[in-house]
């Protein structure tokens, strides 16, 4: 039996070895290793306060040892990014945007996250139009990355010290207002388009501009009907037409539509039956109002 | 013997066969074990080169391109390893765990144990053994299939308090070991058929006749048989639920030895039931 044992051991054993080697420096590997390093810093990061600097110092070593080892590769430039946070998180800045710096190339959504990197440092070092003008390159150079495209969003929930928030926000919002509708415009029939369109909805939210809000997640509904968007979309016509703008019209309008474009589509007894009922509200010229909760109220 | 202790005795009695001399007794476990192995060890490697070439676009069309990539080609290997794993126990482990029964006639007629010759006189049961382990796979997912549709309506339960928030905490939180119970049900009823088939050379039918005509009058006996080694799984158990804290104190590669000690543990206690069931079968047959 222990022959046997041993046998089907070394059995095991070698495949085990045979592909190892095979796949030994290979992209596996290196996603293992920046994994285990990034777990690390994870853990750290956790600890801040009770993390002695020799083992950020050994930290930051591995990074760099991982960026020799696979120098060239993607993963080498993820790790430099990390190290550049991994500065950033000492509060060494200036050291932390030499390391972003580096990662900035061709890899465009790296380049987006290292110049998010450095805007960040800027902005944690309390010089908001530095970090401002980082954000702006980010915008304008890298748009259609998933971090460019959510940074005029971001710019919309920055605090401002001193001068009106107000002003800023509305301002803040406009920008992002003008982003979105060019990327719309730009991408059209793309999963980009969707996502520009939800965020030209929320932008238009906030200015309670109801009636282009009802259009614009009328478009998402006409354009995009596959997918949860268009559950999302019809509530939100739904919530809009009932309690702020009043306009069953464009509600029906809008399924009408979507019925004759689509007529194949599983949402369309549901929808009739949409049309149906503000048919009704219209019909008695009802209007229902928002009552605010007690608690709000207070 | 009172029907209180008959059940621990066979138990005692089932134990005490495992031991070095009647060492061809351990081979269905050790070669089950190397089967395991090698399938998992297979499955760990697939997103790289060079089974990658091969494998990645299945695995990319199915479930994903982040699937080929570290941590989450590791989160992915358990759901792989269970259907290949339901393969190796339609095909291979079931049959190779039910040799146990005519290895345990030879402890009992005081023979040698002598796998080969097992292996040969159970061959001629090959097909009636696959079919009992499809019917037992077929009610494991029946259950399945009835859990994931009463989990779906309990999981519209919008109560906070009362009897309906425990229902829904109840069908959740115990969705593991209340598989485990039913896992110990369905073994009892079917732990005979296997046995019959090797034992008195029984077609399927027979043996599914057989066994419940085993099992009336004898259930609780029966239950105590399998529920007792089962119970050493509970620890695995509990391991696999709290896979992903564990993940998060080791590495994402617990998942792989979680799925080795399962299958081991697993191995253990099925080949251990078939053999007490058959002791509780041979004294059954001498006592009548």
């Amino acid at each position: 039996m222990n022959r046997l044992i041993l046998t089907l051991v070394s059995i095991l054993l070698f495949i085990y070895l045979f592909f190892s080697m095979l796949s030994f420096h290979g992209d596996y590997c290196a996603q293992r290793e920046l994994w285990g390093i990034n777990h690390e810093f994870g853990l750290i990061a956790l600890h801040q306060e009770s993390t002695p600097d020799y083992m950020i110092n050994q930290l930051a070593d591995r990074y760099q040892t991982f960026i020799k080892k696979y120098n060239g590769s993607i993963y080498a430039e993820q790790a430099e990014l990390m190290r550049g946070d991994l500065y950033s998180f000492r509060k060494d800045f200036t050291q932390a945007r030499l390391e972003y710096q580096k990662v900035i190339g061709p890899d465009k959504e790296l380049s987006a996250h290292a110049e998010f990197g450095i805007a960040k440092t800027y902005e944690l070092e309390g010089h908001w139009d530095k970090a401002l003008a980082t954000y702006k390159v980010i915008i304008q150079n890298y748009p259609v990355t998933s971090l460019g495209f959510s940074i005029p969003m971001y710019l919309t929930g920055h605090l401002v010290p001193s001068g009106d928030q107000k002003a800023y926000v509305d301002e803040a919002y406009g920008v992002a207002l003008a982003f979105y509708q060019k990327i719309a415009l730009q991408y059209p029939k793309s999963e980009l388009e969707y996502s520009a369109l939800r965020m030209i909805a929320i932008c238009q939210l906030y200015q309670n501009n109801w009636s282009a809000t009802i259009t614009t997640l009328g478009e998402i509904v006409l354009k995009h009907p596959g997918g949860k968007g268009l559950q999302e979309a019809v509530s939100g016509i739904n919530i809009l037409c009932v309690t702020k703008s009043h306009n069953y019209d464009a509600a029906i309008s809008i399924y009408e539509q979507f019925i004759q474009k689509y007529p194949e589509h599983p949402a369309v007894g549901l929808l009739k039956k949409m049309i149906k009922d503000f048919k009704f509200l219209k019909s008695k010229n009802l209007i229902i109002q928002m009552v605010p909760s007690q608690r709000a109220a207070k | 013997m009172s029907k209180i202790k008959l059940p621990f005795t066979v138990l005692r009695m089932a134990f005490s066969l495992f031991k070095f001399e009647n060492q061809q007794i351990f081979y269905p476990f050790i070669i089950i074990i190397f089967i395991n192995s090698l399938v998992l060890e297979i499955l760990y490697f697939l997103p790289r080169y060079p089974l990658s070439v091969f494998f990645a676009p299945i695995i990319r069309n199915l479930w994903g391109e982040e699937y080929l990539h570290f941590p989450m080609d590791l989160v992915l290997l358990p759901k792989l390893f269970f259907y290949a794993q339901m393969g190796i126990f339609l095909f291979l482990s079931s049959f190779l765990t039910v040799l146990i029964v005519d290895m345990v006639v030879d402890v009992n007629n005081e023979k040698k144990v002598n796998f080969k010759a097992s292996l040969q006189r159970s061959l001629g049961g090959y097909v009636y053994i696959f079919l009992y382990s499809f019917l037992s796979i077929f009610l494991f997912q029946v259950f399945n299939k009835f859990y994931s549709i009463l989990s779906h309506h309990v999981f519209k339960i919008h109560s906070t308090t009362g009897i309906y928030f425990w229902i829904k905490k109840f069908v959740f939180y115990a969705a593991p070991y209340n598989q485990f119970l039913y896992d110990i049900f369905v073994t009892t009823v079917l732990i005979y058929i296997p046995v019959l088939i090797i034992l008195e050379k029984r077609k399927f039918w027979g043996a599914l006749v057989g066994n419940f005509k085993v099992l009336f009058g004898s259930f609780w006996i029966t239950f105590i048989l399998v529920l007792v080694p089962t119970l050493f799984y509970l620890p695995v158990l509990l391991i696999r639920d709290n896979i992903g804290s564990l993940t998060e104190i080791t590495s994402p590669q617990i998942h792989v030895l979680v799925i080795a000690l399962s299958f081991i543990v697993t191995t253990g206690i099925n080949i251990f039931i078939i053999a007490a069931a058959t002791m509780y079968c041979l004294y059954k047959n001498e006592n009548l």
